[in-house]
């Protein structure tokens, strides 16, 4: 047993053994996970992929005379301004009014962490406080008083596998599926993903302090949609998409390697996120679920052809199924394509145990740990009605990307 | 000395309409494959092509069709993989049906092979960073 001020001293001195996710899983396999216990400190999980919800409020400061921004745009991608008055939060999905779905709220974050400059234009009401009604300005994210990124929805613990059974190519935010069980696509980093390290959340919750975008940040609790209910395996991993979680950061110390902005086709913009937590190997229990290997973690593949919220299964495979390149469905190969960086989740889970070794990144314990007991629930339509569909054929706001 | 080479031959406008393909195989000796094809009368052409045949002719009738005014260009140079910004997560993968863009099973980094490529370009607007590009 260990405490998080034990292992902190240890850090401070320089004496912490800390392990990546992929690394632990060598060192139990080779001397067991009691010496895991014994020895391990702390092991890095990370993840780095397109997470949608995900977001920056930001401060522009006051103009003179000041305005009551209602409506901002920043390189012609809309911001939601009903806040205080020069206060904005830009969507990672928001897209630009003159480039669709080329430029949106992921690549103003990605240029603002590059350094580059952001035309803003802002439109007010007149008030006895405000009394101005449009400004333009060219800002940066040093002129900004205030970057946080703050991302509703991120980490996922799992995530479904995708197919596609149709006729016909369907472009979906898990990339291109190919028409007849063409390929599947799967995301998360599988034996690197934090969650699925701590299946149980025993020490991932409000206050645990992170790698986020290349920089510090925190965890602030649960996600929207978080599912702890979700099914889980003998080992407690879900064998779905499950938990999430909400994280927040100053973007002013971020690194746009670790944030970038993406448009997938067809689909819509994102931001590809790059987060790396530490888990604190307290005690046995958490040094075998830090242990849990790609070959004991499963997902379910789902037909995204059917166009219903709840959709048909071709049964679970495992990630290192997934991984080596192809998995079977109805009794065919199907290759099989990742749609978050592996590559760059090791990279973190490197670069934060460099941190954590070189005694400049220290575990914070959470004071609240994430609910085990919340529901996941669909939207529920007034009686008798059915969402409306667009008419085959009719006129789509542009969508394309070329 | 049999061999293969892939070429990207470029039509100006005016030379569209003139026959090459044909002088490959009869005059040269070539067995021409056409990969792709973008032929539109008065608009400037492009053809992706795969020659087999001996070296030397290969060299003679790609000199030939450039003596007609038409640009020849090795097929690899045209694409485009800017492996700075790549972040290897994989979605061009599943339009890859040549398979010249592979994950690397040890590093988990994007490869890719130009000899396998056939610029289908379907990889150039799946790649959500934009960093794969097609330069003519």
């Amino acid at each position: 047993m260990k405490t998080y001020e034990e292992i902190n001293e240890k850090i401070k001195q320089g004496k912490a053994v800390v392990v990546t996710a992929d690394e632990v899983c060598d060192l139990a396999g080779s001397e067991g996970i009691k010496a895991v216990a014994e020895k391990v400190d702390v092991v890095t999980t990370a993840t780095f992929g397109p997470m949608c919800s995900s977001g920056v409020f930001l401060n522009f400061g006051h103009a003179d005379p000041p305005i009551k921004m209602h409506k901002v745009w920043l390189n012609d991608v809309p911001a939601y301004a009903s806040l205080a008055a020069v206060d904005a939060y830009l969507g990672a999905t928001a897209i630009s009014d003159t480039k669709y779905l080329e430029y949106g709220g992921a690549h103003v974050i990605e240029d603002l962490l590059a350094g580059k400059t952001i035309h803003l234009e802002a439109e007010g009401y007149k008030t006895d406080c405000y009394p101005a009604e449009r400004v333009t300005a060219e800002i940066t994210l040093e002129s900004l008083n205030q970057a946080i990124l703050l991302n509703p929805r991120n980490a996922y613990q799992n995530y479904s596998a995708a197919t596609n059974s149709s006729l016909r190519t369907l472009h979906t935010y898990m990339g291109t599926l190919l028409p007849k069980f063409g390929n599947v696509a799967y995301s998360t980093s599988g034996q690197l993903n934090p969650l699925m390290n701590d299946p149980e959340y025993r020490t991932i919750g409000f206050g645990t302090k992170i790698f986020l975008g290349g920089g510090i940040g925190y965890i602030l609790g649960e996600g929207t949609q978080h599912n702890p209910n979700q099914i889980r395996g003998g080992n407690k991993v879900p064998l779905s998409s499950a938990a999430t979680l909400m994280l927040k950061g100053d973007l002013k110390q971020m690194n746009a390697r670790y944030l970038r902005g993406a448009t997938i086709k067809n689909y819509g913009v994102s931001l590809m996120v790059g987060i790396g937590i530490p888990i604190p190997v307290l005690d046995e229990g958490i040094a075998e679920a830090v242990s849990v290997r790609d070959k004991d973690i499963y997902t379910t593949i789902y037909d995204y052809s059917v166009e219903k919220l709840s959709k048909p299964t071709y049964g679970r495979v495992s990630y290192k199924e997934l991984r080596s390149g192809s998995v079977q469905i109805n009794g065919n190969r199907v290759p099989a394509n990742p749609v978050a960086s592996l590559f760059m989740a090791r990279e973190i889970a490197s670069v934060l145990k460099e941190w954590i070794t070189r005694g400049e990144f220290f575990l914070v314990e959470p004071i609240q740990l994430l609910p085990r007991d919340t529901r996941f629930k669909p939207l529920p339509l007034n009686t008798g009605e059915t969402p409306v569909l667009p008419k085959k054929g009719g006129s789509k706001k542009d969508g394309s990307t070329l | 000395m049999t061999v293969t080479r892939r070429v990207v031959l470029t039509f100006p406008a005016n030379l569209v309409e003139d026959t090459i393909i044909y002088r490959l195989i009869k005059d040269y000796d070539l067995i021409v494959n056409i990969l792709r094809a973008k032929i539109i009368p008065k608009e400037i052409g492009r053809i992706v092509l795969e020659l087999q045949g001996k070296v030397e002719n290969i060299k003679k009738g790609l000199s030939f069709v450039e003596s007609k005014g038409i640009g020849v260009k090795s097929l690899a140079q045209d694409i485009q993989l800017n492996e700075d910004k790549c972040v290897s997560c994989g979605m061009c993968l599943a339009v890859c049906h040549q398979k010249a863009l592979s994950l690397n099973p040890v590093t988990w980094k994007i490869e890719f092979n130009r000899d396998d490529c056939i610029l289908c370009e379907q990889c150039v607007t799946v790649c959500p960073l934009r960093v794969i590009q097609v330069a003519f």
